[in-house]
């Protein structure tokens, strides 16, 4: 009836093992290298996920024979298809955050943390409903209650979709700036004191909170993005495939057009433990890039200076250094 | 397990395309035993393929591969007749015609993957709609049934490789494929100096 085939049979246990709910340290562990050991798992794994996952579609048919209804609880949302990989993610985040409670000034009762690290991304739901995808290296703390929904966001960058709800206004909190949520999708990335918004659907508010009086509130809608810095917030429209592409990175891609070399290569760098080190002077740095790349695989990228542009290419594990 | 960009080219855009690619393995295989270790070695060389660049068509440098992969097969296996070889040769073109209506289901597919359930062994069966139709986790499953959570999770196991085999006769209706125009412009685009 079914082919004798260890590899497939060793996925469907592992699939199975994860079905039953997330996988403890160790588990995670050995799932990791039964991965890695080659290709051949990964694809039968992923082959056997994908046809469990669109098994999930009989849920709306309701041809099935009756049951008393599931509880409450186990009604999940729209985003089902996912929810075994998020699961995982979950399993992943997990084990690689948990900081300790008093390293963070944490002025809510009931708030949550999420931390990724680098190279990783994780997708935190919300009880309202609300999901942050948060990318690479990034930290917040979420706080959604009956009154207030508040985000902050410490470092990085997270793409919010958010439940709209009139009276509870969703709001993130970076530094002394302010951004409201007027129904929404969204994407905030803080670089120092610096945040740059871009609005996928819907609009947002942007408000300095430390100069209320210089600097007023900002409305970005739909297609535009905002990039602001203290007693400084500018607009500037963007096309749907630029907005498309920055929000590359929640398929893990990096998408360029017409981006200098050392731009990229910083963009690299968030997600790498492997540096990519570009001269700082001369023109190297200026060579145009364009293209959508794996964030996470910095070495096809620098095989691709060597291969495309001749640059020499010094990797000593740490580092990738170019050069002519 | 970290999830790639390749990981969702995979699933999205290569894993639809098993039925056709099953459909011809099975005109072009005479073994019909070895078409699961074809596939998955299929499989496995694209998967490797796209994590240097994802290709821009998927459909025919799937194909190609099977045919590159059953060409090897055949030259190293002599029991194969010189006809296959040669039949092996012309790539129906029909296979290759790229088509960005792969990853649809539709009602039939519904169908379809409602009759593979049904085929199941009764107790793989009820394992599978109650975690799948009814949504139940696992550990309810089994306080459902009476049996124990391991036994539910080899049920699992089970029901799984008999539905992921089930798909290969779904035959996908037109419809939208959410991440094939995005993901097929992957891999360098344009490279040049200023």
């Amino acid at each position: 009836m079914m082919e004798h085939d260890p590899i497939e049979e060793q996925a469907a246990r592992w699939l199975a093992r994860q079905d039953a709910g997330p996988l403890d340290a160790a588990a995670k562990a050995g799932f990791d290298a039964w991965i890695a050991t080659s290709t051949r798992h990964r694809v039968t794994y992923l082959r056997l996920e994908a046809a469990w996952q669109r098994a999930d579609q009989l849920r709306a048919t309701r041809q099935a024979p009756a049951l008393p209804p599931p509880r409450a609880g186990l009604v999940r949302a729209p985003w089902r298809r996912w929810a075994p990989m998020v699961a995982v993610a979950a399993a992943v985040a997990l084990v690689a955050v948990v900081p300790t409670l008093d390293d963070w000034d944490w002025p809510f009762a009931a708030g949550q943390k999420f931390s990724t690290g680098v190279g990783d991304r994780y997708t935190a739901h919300l009880q309202d409903g609300s999901q942050i995808e948060l990318n690479t290296n990034t930290r917040l703390r979420a706080s959604v209650g009956q009154t207030t929904r508040e985000v902050r966001l410490d470092k990085g960058e997270a793409f919010f979709e958010v439940v709209h709800d009139d009276k509870h206004p969703f709001v993130v909190i970076s530094g002394d700036l302010r951004i409201v949520d007027v129904g929404t999708k969204f994407s905030v990335r803080r670089e120092g004191d610096r945040l740059e918004v871009v609005v996928a659907e819907g609009a947002v508010l942007v408000e300095d909170m430390a100069h209320p009086n210089e600097v007023g509130p900002t409305l970005v809608t739909q297609l535009n993005a905002a990039v602001a810095q203290p007693k400084a917030i500018r607009k500037s429209p963007r096309s749907e495939e630029q907005v498309r592409d920055s929000l590359g990175w929640r398929h893990g891609t990096l998408v360029f057009t017409d981006r200098p070399l050392r731009e990229v290569a910083a963009e690299f760098n968030r997600y790498n433990r492997k540096q990519l080190v570009v001269p700082a002077d001369g023109p190297m740095g200026d060579i145009r890039i364009g293209g959508s790349f794996e964030a996470t695989n910095v070495d096809a990228f620098a095989r691709l200076l060597h291969s495309g542009f001749g640059l020499k290419v010094i990797d000593d594990g740490r580092e990738i250094r170019i050069s002519n | 397990m970290n999830r790639s960009a390749v990981d969702l080219w995979f699933v999205e855009e290569v894993l639809p395309l098993e039925a056709a690619l099953t459909g011809y393995l099975r005109r072009k295989w005479r073994e019909a035993s070895e078409i699961p270790d074809l596939r998955q070695e299929i499989y496995t060389r694209v998967y490797e393929a796209a994590t240097v660049a994802i290709p821009e068509m998927t459909k025919p440098f799937l194909f190609m591969t099977a045919r590159n992969l059953l060409i090897d097969r055949a030259r190293r296996a002599q029991v194969v007749s010189i006809e296959t070889v040669i039949d092996l040769e012309d790539l129906d073109v029909a296979d290759t015609v790229p088509n960005p209506e792969q990853s649809a289901v539709g009602r039939e597919a519904m169908r379809l993957l409602q009759a593979a359930i049904n085929r199941l062994p009764p107790r793989c069966r009820e394992v599978t709609l109650l975690r799948k139709v009814h949504g139940l986790p696992q550990r309810d499953v089994a306080r459902r049934m009476g049996i124990s959570e391991s036994t539910v999770e080899q049920q699992v196991a089970k029901g799984v490789r008999l539905i992921a085999d089930a798909m290969v006769d779904i035959v996908p209706e037109p419809g939208t494929a959410r991440f094939g125009r995005r993901l097929r412009k992957m891999g360098p685009r344009q490279v040049g100096r200023p």
